[in-house]
């Protein structure tokens, strides 16, 4: 018998296999199915936070945010705004002199003698 | 940066990996038989391996040279860890069921054929059962031992021409 003939010969005879089971313990049983679902989810999350975000898009994301939170801040009352103060309405009723009372530049010991009516008007609820 | 697969390419390399177990499990299972020398190590490694591959966060360019070469490797880890675990198979790679058809000739010839490959050296006896049992070629053989292939094809021809003799054929 030659070389090849001999080859051939060895070729031929029947390989031993694994057991039947071998399959399902290496692709559907644990480890192996936990192995890859378990790698799957991971890089899924992972991969969702090294995703490569232009810079002018993530720019562009903050300034909306913060545009969006200011007006909506002064939308609804939030933040620190001054009280509403009542509406005063004073109106000189009678003036002694034709003097201008406004004008503190000039001593006057009759300033602002005559009469006051005072109007006060409560705001309005919001 | 660690490259990472895609959901879609995860998937892809799971099917290659069903298909290649499907397709060379008596190969890969032979391989690992011919360094381990029992079947329950044997199958120990080709679990290891495949779950390692299905951790795998590149695709190799041959995926079944490097399923065999991942087989053979932790065959030897397994042979490392536990040594003497239990006998040898009379058949050693082959098949010691015998089928319906198979004459008392044949039979006899596969037993001198495992006991052949069991006197070679562990070079000869892995080559000869990757390239004629596992359709390996020489070159991939080579690239898996990380040695040339004319030293590869030496131990092959040398291995051989010993079972010959020894089986006086």
């Amino acid at each position: 018998m030659n070389m090849d003939d001999f080859e051939a010969r060895l070729k031929r005879l029947p390989l031993a296999k694994p057991s039947e089971g071998m399959r399902r313990r290496i692709f559907e049983d644990e480890p192996g199915r936990l192995v890859f679902w378990r790698r799957q989810k991971r890089e899924w999350f992972v991969g969702l936070f090294r995703r490569r975000i232009p810079v002018g898009w993530a720019a562009a994301f903050a300034l909306a945010a913060g545009i969006a939170g200011m007006s909506g801040s002064q939308m609804w009352g939030g933040g620190a705004t001054a009280p509403l103060q009542p509406v005063v309405h004073v109106q000189i009723m009678k003036s002694p002199s034709d003097r201008n009372l406004f004008d503190f530049t000039i001593p006057a010991e009759d300033f602002m003698p005559g009469e006051l009516t005072v109007n006060v008007q409560a705001p309005k609820e919001i | 940066m660690q490259k990472l697969l895609s959901y879609k390419e995860m998937r892809t390399l799971r099917r290659e990996m069903e298909r290649i177990y499907d397709q060379h499990r008596s190969q890969l299972f032979t391989c690992a038989l011919a360094v381990t020398r029992r079947p329950e190590l044997a199958e120990d490694a080709i679990h290891e391996a495949f779950c390692r591959g299905l951790r795998l966060t590149e695709v190799p360019r041959n995926l079944k040279a490097y399923m065999f070469r991942s087989v053979r490797n932790a065959a030897i880890d397994q042979l490392r860890r536990r040594r003497r675990t239990s006998n040898l198979t009379q058949d050693y790679i082959f098949d010691s069921s015998a089928g319906p058809g198979e004459l008392a000739e044949q039979r006899q010839f596969k037993r001198l054929a495992a006991r052949a490959l069991l006197k070679l050296s562990k070079d000869e006896s892995e080559t000869i059962v990757q390239h004629l049992y596992a359709d390996l070629t020489f070159q991939e053989i080579a690239d898996m031992r990380e040695r040339s292939i004319g030293t590869v094809t030496s131990w092959y021809r040398r291995g051989l021409t010993k079972m010959k003799d020894y089986l006086e054929v």
